[in-house]
């Protein structure tokens, strides 16, 4: 993979490509999630990206109805050299808007941590070889948290932009897997390279 | 000495095993398992073998060596091929197609033709395929080590017989363009015996080229073993299973536990065995895509002593008319009993005919298909449909008035065309005449050796069932080298192209050795 | 061997000898139906069992026109009969009778004495060019099957690594 330079200063607003991702239907996604790439984890780690939530009967609004259409996940390399990731509630207002972390851009609040690998041929979460897993069942995070059933495959839209990524998300029910709809993840500041949870 | 056992009668190497051998149900071990011993699956034994890979090769043949091939032909071809060379590709019209089944594969039953793949067509992968790192220059290395190994050379002068001789003298007289045939031979002599076994060792097939290679550093084979199906472990291909039967007639059943499975059965087999494992292609193109490289021969006549059968098989190439869609013309000596079979004559008339065996020249010309059938796998085994397109069959049409031509300008007097029913001709007028207007291709006699496309590479994978190196897509530590990979026909004769691709998959598994083999 | 003719099988092949192979293969009528079961074994069973079928067929379907089987026939009345079948009510009678024709054709002229006839002796061949090669290219077979042996690695600079 070729050694990512970074952008002077990513755009603090979604590109044409992730609002026209946003608007994609379920199975057009499909296609472009199966053509995509495997993500270079390097050009994850120490960057958050600016997220946006694709749910089911995305014409509902039913996002931003619960709040969480526009949201940021982040990644970090764990002490024991593992690539981790959280999310980071955002704003509502329009999706062309700033984002807006939650409680503040300084201080923002990360839960719902995940482990990102390549995905294991063997194991239970193997629908798509191609991608990367965030596994929240491995992010340690509190017992009662909803988010740990979370799986989700993330993918590299074009092997030529290394600032796109689409998410393809289910819910684990025992072994059954709920599909969970897309989310869209566009780079978006420098975010811990290292982080140590408290 | 592998090879010495090979040339000079010596006895079975040590890591060749056979039904002979095998006297229960095995369990092996390996680090990779290889099914298919021709042109895609030697060279990845070999290549993995030197660099100290446990090997294994299963092949669903027997194991013969030079010595065992003999003049006979119809027990050669009970021997070599598949289903004793009558498979068939049903459509319109039927097309028969043969499949080696032997250790070596293929190339022990082909005419060792070695082409590089064109570079037009090269371009043609890339651009289709996303095949972005295919290009002449890149795969050079590969070539070249093929070519070296199989000892890729220009016949020697006194081994090219009369047939071929008068197909250049006819081509020469029309001014088309006439290339030497190179052949992986190492001073073939003119047995021309090239389809049914070399039996003077001269023919550098992967059974004396190859497969002593990989046996010589460290690979097992193992003959006479019907592979059923890839073991897997979610998602992971992890083995094979398949079964031997002794020649008590028990069945016993063989599993081999592999990191890494390799399936080299060809573009008819490939489909059929990831089929049975119950592997499909997000692309919807595994056993798709089946391009045949359709082939028609004439039967033409000399007043004068051709012999054809005391020289080389194919020695020349009329590549004129390549770039239109006719791939080559070429003179094929094909034994008396196989020129029999495939005329359509009887009684007296068939023995006034063979009696002129020795001035008969035997000549044929192969298309680049713009058309593709398909293999259905029925109960387990492969059945290949394919209808020959209108356009190839004008084409064909337009190439045998064209091989008249020549054959009329070297000095025939008769020409048999391969249709039924079809009138002798005798001359060069007649054949524009008689193939000026269509002939319905139901009557038409075609044939094929090279099968490819089924499991073709790409870089989308929802269009292409492997990537650029051949492992499947969606697929862990599954790699296909054969021709199944080919995105298109490769308009020459294939088995170089194949193992210059499986050479370069043998690298790409050795620099990555932990992906693939950890 | 584990196929072996039908008795109507061997009698249709045993009665179509005279009609698809010339006269002078007429004498070696054993060999050559011996060598068609040969041929016949390697088929897949599927064939098998419609060749089984088409025999039983050819040698009843000769019935209502010469009130005897097929077998039977002599002559010209097998020579019509055969070429009924080669024109065909159907395209299932045509290929019958084409494939029985191919591989009969391929038997008759495997047999050494129709090969002699028409001046085909590839054993006397093979074994004369086979010394040539062996002696006069013997060095340059011995360097080429050197080579197929020799030490030439994909990767010189790599070992096997496994985790």
């Amino acid at each position: 993979m070729i050694a990512f330079a970074p952008p002077a200063r990513p755009s603090p607003f979604p590109s044409p490509l992730a609002l026209r991702l946003e608007q994609m239907p379920m199975h057009e996604l499909e296609h472009v999630f199966v053509r995509g790439v495997t993500p270079d984890l390097d050009q994850l780690v120490g960057w958050e990206f600016r997220g946006i939530n694709h749910l089911p009967f995305n014409a509902l609004r039913i996002g931003e109805l619960l709040g969480i259409k526009k949201f940021v996940k982040g990644f970090y390399r764990a002490e024991d050299g593992r690539v981790m990731g959280y999310n980071i509630p955002v704003g509502r207002n329009a999706l062309d808007g700033r984002w807006h972390l939650k409680p503040s851009d300084s201080e923002p609040k990360r839960w719902g941590f995940f482990e990102v690998a390549a995905v294991d041929p063997t194991a239970r979460d193997n629908d798509y070889l191609h991608a990367v897993l965030l596994d929240y069942g491995k992010g340690d995070n509190p017992k009662l948290d909803p988010s740990q059933n979370l799986r989700d495959y993330l993918v590299q839209v074009d092997p030529k932009n290394p600032d796109m990524y689409l998410g393809k998300a289910s819910y684990a029910l025992g072994p059954l897997r709920v599909p969970a709809g897309f989310f869209i993840l566009e780079r978006h500041r420098v975010g811990l390279t290292d982080y140590v949870r408290r | 000495m592998a090879t010495a056992a090979l040339h000079e009668g010596g006895s079975r190497p040590s890591n060749v095993f056979t039904r002979h051998d095998l006297k229960g149900d095995t369990v092996l071990d390996c680090d990779v398992v290889i099914v298919g011993s021709g042109a895609g699956g030697a060279p990845v034994a070999a290549e993995l073998a030197e660099a100290g890979y446990d090997v294994i090769v299963l092949e669903e043949g027997s194991y013969y060596q030079t010595r065992d091939f003999t003049a006979n032909t119809s027990q050669m071809v009970r021997q070599l091929y598949r289903d004793g060379g009558a498979s068939i590709a049903i459509g319109n019209p039927p097309i028969m197609f043969q499949e080696g089944r032997a250790v070596g594969g293929s190339t022990v039953i082909n005419g060792g033709m070695s082409w590089r793949t064109p570079e037009n067509i090269l371009a043609r992968w890339r651009d289709e395929a996303g095949l972005d790192d295919l290009t002449a220059h890149s795969l050079e290395p590969y070539f070249e080590r093929v070519e070296k190994r199989i000892h890729v050379a220009p016949m020697d002068h006194d081994a090219i017989g009369r047939d071929n001789w008068l197909l250049k003298k006819g081509a020469d007289a029309k001014g088309w363009e006439t290339l030497g045939n190179l052949r992986n031979q190492a001073h073939c002599v003119g047995s021309n015996r090239c389809a049914f076994g070399c039996p003077t060792g001269a023919k550098q097939s992967a059974l004396v080229s190859y497969i002593p290679r990989a046996l010589h550093f460290g690979a097992r084979v193992y003959a006479d073993v019907s592979v059923q199906r890839i073991t897997m472990h979610g998602k992971r291909a992890t083995g094979v299973i398949g079964s031997v039967r002794t020649d008590d007639g028990a069945k016993h059943e063989i599993v081999v536990r592999a990191k890494l499975v390799v399936s080299s059965c060809g573009a008819i087999q490939t489909p059929a065995l990831l089929a049975r494992s119950g592997l499909t292609s997000r692309s919807g193109m595994l056993g798709q895509n089946l391009s045949l490289h359709p082939n028609v021969k004439v039967v033409a006549l000399f007043d004068e002593d051709v012999s054809g059968w005391q020289g080389a098989h194919q020695a020349f190439q009329v590549r004129e008319f390549a770039d239109e869609g006719l791939g080559c013309f070429a003179a094929v000596n094909l034994p008396a009993s196989i020129v029999a079979m495939s005329v359509p004559h009887r009684g007296k008339q068939l023995g006034q005919f063979m009696d002129q065996y020795n001035q008969m020249v035997v000549a044929g010309l192969l298309c680049e298909d713009t058309t593709t059938g398909h293999v259905k796998v029925i109960n387990g085994r492969p059945q290949a449909f394919y209808n020959l397109a209108e356009h190839d069959a004008h084409n064909i049409q337009r190439g045998l008035v064209l091989l008249a031509e020549l054959l009329f300008a070297a000095g025939a007097k008769r020409l048999l065309l391969p249709f039924h029913h079809a009138q002798e001709l005798t001359s060069a007028d007649e054949a524009h005449r008689v193939l000026s207007a269509p002939i319905p291709t139901k009557g038409w006699e075609v044939v094929t050796v090279h099968m490819m496309g089924t499991a073709k590479m790409g870089s989308d994978r929802t269009t292409a069932v492997t990537d650029g190196y051949g492992f499947m897509h969606d697929v862990d530590r599954l790699l296909i080298s054969d021709a199944s990979v080919f995105p298109s026909p490769c308009r020459v004769n294939p088995m170089e192209t194949i193992m210059a691709l499986a050479t370069r998959s043998a690298g790409h598994i050795i620099d990555n050795a932990r992906r693939y083999l950890g | 061997m584990t196929y072996h003719h039908t008795p109507t099988t061997r009698a249709v092949l045993d009665s179509l000898v005279p009609v698809i192979c010339p006269p002078e293969a007429v004498p070696y009528r054993d060999a050559i139906v011996a060598d068609m079961a040969l041929q016949f074994e390697v088929v897949p069973p599927i064939v098998q069992r419609a060749l089984g079928l088409g025999f039983v067929t050819y040698d009843l379907g000769a019935l209502p026109r010469y009130f005897k089987r097929a077998r039977a026939l002599q002559g010209d009345q097998a020579e019509a009969y055969f070429h009924s079948w080669e024109e065909g009510f159907t395209p299932l009678h045509v290929q019958f009778a084409r494939v029985i024709n191919q591989l009969m054709s391929l038997s008759c002229y495997e047999q050494p004495a129709m090969m002699e006839r028409v001046g085909y002796r590839p054993a006397a061949w093979i074994e004369k060019v086979t010394k040539k090669r062996l002696t006069v290219f013997a060095d340059d077979v011995r360097k080429q099957d050197a080579q197929i042996l020799a030490p030439d690695p994909l990767r010189p600079a790599m070992k096997k690594e496994v985790a």
